[in-house]
């Protein structure tokens, strides 16, 4: 079912959101673009993690104005480690909502190209949760067990 | 933990090593308080004065990130909400090669 954000609490939840990324670090980069009939909001953080690595969570949101409120038509979060020298990517999961995959998920590491897997749909709370867990345990990411989709 | 008279705006000015995240015992210590009070200060709510924001890896294991340190001791953060956010199109256009490698 589509996620609704009442349009009188949608800069609070945008507000409340990036509150909890200041808890992560006092850089973060938060954006809302007011958008009258579709808005766009994004997030992002970039932390030291395990072996030398950097970890970005990259958020990114967009509504659409409804009668009832801001419905979420597409979505991308991702977390990505990746060397701070040069910037290559090293691993990432992602959860996505786009066309023309619609729900579906990337996992990507050395050792496992990219590709897309089928998904759930995802909300921003408990995928930052799930990412956080991954940057704080240290552990590679896990590509194993993930169901590759045909492409649409 | 040093104290200043005024309000301190950075880890560094009170002599805390910045790391992405400490444990229970590091900021327990940094606080010069018992590792049981400062549980108690987690698992209060997040609208208590007293809370302190942790990331949980299992039921007593817990770990503070940096921020969540540096706002429990005092240092005010600056948030800012721009008006030009990244856009999902960039996301999606990066894919168009896992596209073709698909099956």
């Amino acid at each position: 079912m589509p996620l609704v954000v009442p349009a009188s609490g949608f800069a609070q939840q945008v507000e409340e959101f990036a509150k909890q990324l200041l808890y992560l670090s006092d850089n973060i980069e938060v954006a809302d673009d007011h958008g009258d009939q579709v808005r766009a909001t994004s997030y992002l953080v970039e932390l030291r993690a395990a072996h030398g690595n950097i970890a970005t969570f990259d958020y990114r949101e967009e509504f659409t104005r409804t009668r009832i409120g801001w419905q979420r038509r597409r979505y991308a979060f991702e977390l990505r480690f990746a060397d701070p020298r040069s910037r290559s990517l090293r691993s990432r999961k992602a959860h996505h909502l786009h066309d023309p995959w619609a729900i579906h998920q990337h996992c990507e590491t050395r050792a496992n190209a990219d590709d897309h897997y089928a998904d759930v749909e995802r909300l921003l709370q408990a995928t930052h949760e799930l990412f956080l867990k991954q940057w704080l345990s240290g552990a590679p990411v896990d590509c194993a067990g993930l169901v590759p989709l045909a492409m649409p | 933990m040093a104290r200043t008279a005024m309000r301190p705006t950075s880890l560094e000015e009170l002599g805390i090593e910045r790391k992405p995240f400490y444990t229970t015992a590091e900021v327990a210590r940094i606080l010069q308080i018992s590792d049981q009070s400062l549980l108690d200060r987690i698992h209060t709510p997040a609208d208590d004065p007293r809370h302190v924001y942790a990331v949980a890896l299992g039921p007593r294991t817990y770990r503070i990130p940096v921020g969540a340190l540096a706002q429990v001791v005092g240092i005010r953060p600056q948030l800012h909400i721009g008006r030009k956010p990244r856009r999902i199109d960039e996301i999606a256009r990066r894919e168009a090669p896992a596209k073709r490698r698909s099956r």
